[in-house]
């Protein structure tokens, strides 16, 4: 994939007139919106499918705004990447609509209270997660995120319980949502979460050599 | 029709160039998977 956007930056770039190291920025930029609609645009035709389109809207704000600034882990190819993070999405989606019908406006507050707990401290021991493509080396810089990340997960949970308070259980599912994807982007964090996706990687490699010989490298 | 068509691609080039600069400031990709950042963008 990364061979096409260069080649269509590179068209553009003659057309426009740029040098070829604006061109790998052009190129990065489509690779970063084709990868980021790629998964929306999946979970949204399954969410649809089901019926859990707003819960699958709410976990994808509330995971990109966290992810921004702690990280997390990821796949090592495009496709397993927009696969895994639509399956995520879907997922959650789809427990927070279920749970939702027989949880309580108490037990909604219970949840978020506990997943921005786990996130918070999550946040607070490893954030922001390392990148091999993407590495955060200065310390300065690693501080910054990780102070930014835990504002940002207290305003997150500042606004979820006072919309709880405020709605009761009105908007529980959509709620419930946004705690689940909370707890799931500080998994994401974790060694822990580090592993799982390794484990998720290789088991999606496995799945498109047996579909297509040899995959796709990013 | 050339001035437009002109237009429209620096337009564009003016988004993703936005859109990588952000990526590249964050920790990490909002969504999805994590190409590796130009040479230009890196902070090294």
């Amino acid at each position: 994939m990364k061979k096409f956007f260069l080649l269509t930056a590179g068209f553009i770039g003659t057309k426009v007139g740029l040098s070829f190291e604006d061109q790998e920025v052009v190129a990065y930029g489509m690779e970063v919106i084709f990868s980021v609609f790629l998964s929306l645009i999946l979970a949204l035709i399954l969410g649809l499918r089901w019926g859990i389109v707003p819960e699958i809207l709410v976990v994808a704000l509330v995971w990109m705004i966290i992810r921004s600034f702690a990280g997390g882990a990821h796949c090592s190819t495009l496709w397993r990447c927009a696969l895994s993070s639509t399956l995520v999405m879907v997922s959650l989606g789809g427990a927070a609509r279920i749970f939702s019908t027989f949880f309580n406006q108490k037990l909604v507050i219970l949840t978020i209270l506990f997943c921005g707990l786990v996130v918070l401290i999550i946040t607070f021991i490893w954030a922001p997660a390392d990148n091999p493509v993407k590495r955060i080396l200065s310390e300065s810089r690693r501080r910054n995120f990780r102070s930014k990340a835990l504002v940002v997960e207290i305003s997150v949970i500042v606004f979820l319980l006072s919309a709880c308070f405020l709605t009761g259980n009105t908007y529980s599912s959509l709620l419930f949502a946004a705690g689940l994807a909370m707890g799931m982007e500080g998994l994401t964090v974790s060694p822990a979460g580090y592993r799982i996706m390794t484990y998720i990687d290789k088991s999606l490699g496995f799945l498109e050599k047996a579909i297509w010989k040899g995959g796709e490298k990013g | 029709m050339k001035k437009l068509t002109l237009w429209l691609l620096t337009s564009l080039v003016a988004i993703l160039t936005l859109v990588s600069f952000a990526s590249a400031a964050s920790a990490c990709t909002w969504l999805a998977y994590q190409p590796e950042v130009p040479a230009k963008l890196r902070n090294e």
